[in-house]
């Protein structure tokens, strides 16, 4: 039994004074793509936020290839190999593709990397990253995020405000780059497509709490499942 | 004809140490969101240095050198005891850094008296440029603050380190998610910012009157100029410094320091009420 | 009506100082008395940054404002108006004249977008740094010396009549003027302008559901405590005798926000308290210590901006509150 990529035990956080995870264990195992679905609100973005470290967790633990990562800071975070590409993808606008891609190895002689998986980034590598489209910025995010070679790789709503066909171009990218990389996924997701076209299993959120899970086999099978579980 | 070539020069002379001060201030307070009142006070350290190292002694280059290293090193122990405990609180970090200014006046009264000191500019003989004598040690100085802007910009574009820099200025969170220690990154920019001040401070040394109270004469007109020139990339501050210095050095000549001042202070006022982010503040947010 | 335990504070102390004179000798009571006025300034700085969240870093010029305005008028230096010497007038032409120029900036300063709180600091400093130098170059002010031998309070109706220069006198008087001024900031705080204030302070996107015009209350916050200022300087230069440039720039702007931070900027009895003590704190100190005393005191003032944010006063004041009370001014 390979050892857990990720393990969230208990985790309680929030914003302030508030509480949005209220005790929430969850097991990522390696080389799996785990879908968090839930309603907005529910806590979703929260856990990302946490697991990287931007909110500390007020209880509970997260532990990351068998160290606990809790309380540590981002940065830590990010060098132990976590990768994140946050909602509405927070690329640096005034930085060209280049440098966004740079950044996230800063020792790198070039984004080779990026590129060999993101073709369409290598024609407008001298481009402000501000004046590319949604589509274009989310394969700099990832490519950016891919550039730290992490183990694991949190999504928040990656096909948000994107064309269908740019989203399924992506999901393919991101399914080459789970293969080639052994990378670990944990993706939030509105998007039903994405999520069956990626995830491998998918784990539901609500109040904070896991609720249930099932695998993509199960997802497929009955489209109406994930519509049931989020209206219980 | 020649009263307005070396007004000219000593005008240019103004703007270029000017020049220096703002970009310390916008570096720091780019990255790390906090408004050193202490600045003024880190370029006469500057200044004090150079007379200690000389007097101890040392040559004039080897002190001009070694005064705005010491001048960092003071930096990184004030960010460290001062600014790292308030940072979190914005006007708070003013007070804490307007104290600290304080305290180093103080510190400074106590090591050498309230009164002025000069030292003496290394003799490098005169230059005749239009047909007068212009002291070379001033040329000296406008050179060697063009490069240290020069190479502070080259630095900011055109290195990783700069990158990094950049990026936490635009989104410190981001960066902080791409493995960049943010926290090292404000100690060694504070460092930098009290560098270049120090460096400031040192090289006008021979050319001041080094007294204690001389460092808020830099500091007002050192964050006017980032008002007026707006923040967000490097040329606003650097266009604000020449603005400001080209406008105090014409109205002094012209008319006197005193009307100078309020010449400034006013368009500057009037500038920021007009257009409250600077002349040259560019977009945040293209994304 | 419920007192809070800052209205206490500020009760008690009041009694105390009262009493003070029957046990204090004639040397503190004159100090004292001077030290009232610096209260009242520090007052003002409270008022204003502590409830309204404005930083003002050069408050100084309108202390000195009013200073150099009540010695104009009593020493029957008024262009056109030689005649003219009374303290009455001194008194309504320093309040006035400070509050007018606290109005002027904030007018140029709270524009549209208004100005950052940080940088709406610096520009005030760059104002007293600016006042300094016009005060010392300008000859009618009488330069760096300033003006000399400025009258006592006088009762007269015009500078004739009882001429108040006792220490027990004076230091009534001093008290009597902080403590009706404390209590009318005070009952304006407790009502809709101090919810107003505290809404700007913490949060001005809340304040646009009160229906209120921010700029327009910033300005009339900042020029009532101008104004109070102004009172102060002019009850200042009324003991001390001369006004003098340092009055209106810099340094007395450090001063002030050096006795409020220590004091606390939370509450106006926990500023007045600070001037106060640091003053009473500078007295005995200065000579012990000589040149190092300024370098204390930037210490102490550097601490407490670190580790005491509320002020000495003003945790203590928090340390008696009962519990889940928060203190009002």
């Amino acid at each position: 039994m390979p050892e857990p990529c990720l393990i969230l035990g208990d985790l309680v956080a929030g914003y302030g004074g508030g509480i949005v995870l209220d005790g929430l264990s969850l097991t990522v195992a390696p080389g799996e793509a785990l879908a968090l679905l839930g309603r907005n609100g529910v806590g979703k973005t929260t856990l990302l936020k946490t697991i990287m470290g931007l909110i500390k967790p007020k209880a509970g633990e997260i532990r990351f290839r068998g160290h606990r990562i809790d309380g540590r800071p981002p940065f830590e975070i990010a060098r132990a190999g976590i990768g994140y590409v946050p909602q509405g993808r927070e690329v640096f606008g005034a930085l060209t593709v280049e440098e966004n891609l740079l950044l996230g190895d800063l020792k790198a002689a070039d984004a080779a990397l990026a590129y060999a998986y993101f073709p369409a980034l290598a024609a407008k590598r001298r481009d402000p990253a501000g004046r590319l489209s949604g589509g274009q910025q989310q394969q700099l995010a990832i490519g950016r995020a891919l550039m730290m070679r992490p183990a694991l790789l949190l999504l928040d709503e990656p096909s948000e405000g994107i064309q269908p066909s740019i989203v399924a171009e992506i999901a393919g990218i991101l399914g080459r780059i789970m293969r080639d990389q052994g990378l670990t996924l944990l993706l939030v997701e509105q998007n039903i497509a994405m999520v069956l076209a990626l995830s491998t299993r998918a784990v539901f959120i609500d109040h904070g709490r896991v609720v249930g899970e099932a695998t993509a086999a199960a997802l497929k099978a009955d489209p109406d499942l994930i519509e049931r579980h989020l209206t219980l | 004809m020649e009263r307005l070539a070396i007004s000219l020069l000593d005008g240019a002379n103004a703007v270029l140490v000017l020049m220096l001060v703002s970009l310390g201030l916008a570096i720091i307070f780019g990255l790390m969101k906090v408004i050193n009142m202490a600045h003024g006070e880190f370029i006469m350290l500057g200044a004090y240095g150079l007379l200690a190292l000389t007097d101890a002694g040392l040559s004039f280059w080897l002190a001009l050198i070694l005064a705005p290293l010491l001048v960092a090193a003071i930096g990184l122990i004030a960010e460290e005891l001062v600014i790292r405990r308030t940072y979190t609180r914005l006007l708070d970090t003013i007070l804490a850094t307007w104290g600290l200014s304080l305290v180093l006046r103080q510190a400074i009264i106590l090591l050498y008296g309230p009164g002025s000191h000069a030292v003496a500019a290394p003799d490098l003989g005169t230059v005749a440029l239009f047909g007068s004598p212009y002291p070379a040690y001033r040329l000296v100085v406008m050179a060697l603050s063009l490069a240290i802007i020069a190479g502070t910009v080259a630095l900011f574009f055109r290195s990783r380190f700069g990158l990094a820099a950049r990026a936490v200025i635009a989104n410190r969170d981001m960066a902080a998610c791409l493995g960049i220690d943010t926290r090292r990154l404000d100690r060694i920019t504070f460092a930098f910012g009290a560098g270049l001040a120090g460096l400031a401070g040192a090289v006008m040394a021979p050319l001041i009157s080094i007294d204690p109270a001389a460092g808020l004469g830099w500091l007002v007109p050192g964050f006017l100029a980032i008002l007026v020139g707006g923040l967000g990339s490097l040329g606003g501050p650097l266009a604000g410094a020449a603005g400001i210095g080209g406008l105090d050095s014409f109205t002094s000549t012209l008319w006197s320091p005193i009307a100078a001042q309020l010449v400034v202070f006013v368009v500057a006022i009037l500038i920021i009420r007009l257009r409250p982010d600077g002349l040259f503040a560019r977009r945040r947010r293209e994304a | 009506m419920r007192l809070t335990m800052t209205d206490r504070v500020a009760v008690a102390a009041l009694v105390l100082f009262v009493l003070l004179p029957l046990v204090a000798g004639s040397g503190l009571t004159a100090d004292l008395a001077i030290y009232f006025a610096y209260a009242l300034f520090a007052v003002s700085l409270a008022f204003v940054w502590g409830q309204a969240g404005l930083l003002s870093l050069g408050h100084g010029v309108f202390f000195g404002v009013g200073a150099y305005g009540m010695s104009l008028v009593t020493l029957g230096m008024i262009p056109g108006l030689p005649g003219l010497h009374s303290t009455w007038v001194g008194l309504v032409v320093s309040v006035a004249a400070s509050g007018l120029a606290a109005a002027v900036t904030g007018v140029l300063c709270f524009a549209g977008k208004g100005l950052k709180g940080a940088f709406f600091g610096i520009v005030t400093l760059a104002i007293a740094f600016i006042a300094e130098r016009l005060a010392t170059s300008s000859t009618w002010l009488g330069g760096l010396n300033g003006l000399m031998n400025v009258p006592p309070v006088t009762l007269g109706l015009n500078g004739e009549g009882r001429a108040i220069f006792e220490a027990l006198p004076l230091y009534y008087i001093s008290l009597g003027v902080l403590a009706a001024v404390m209590a009318g900031l005070s009952w304006l705080l407790a009502g809709r302008f101090g919810t107003l204030l505290a809404a700007i302070r913490d949060n001005e996107l809340r304040i646009w559901s009160l229906g209120a015009d921010v700029r327009r209350i910033k300005i009339q916050a900042y020029a009532l405590s101008g104004a109070v200022a102004g009172l102060a300087g002019a009850l200042f230069v009324s003991q001390f005798g001369f006004a003098a440039p340092s009055l209106i720039g810099f340094s007395l702007s450090l001063d002030v926000l050096i006795w409020v931070a220590i004091g606390g900027r939370d509450s106006l009895i926990a500023a007045a308290l600070g001037a106060i003590a640091v003053r009473l704190l500078e007295s005995r100190l200065a000579d012990l210590l000589g040149p190092v005393w300024p370098l204390v005191l930037g210490l102490l003032f550097m601490a407490s901006v670190i580790f005491f944010p509320k002020g000495l006063f003003g945790s203590l004041i928090s340390a008696l509150e009962p519990r889940g009370q928060r203190p009002a001014p």
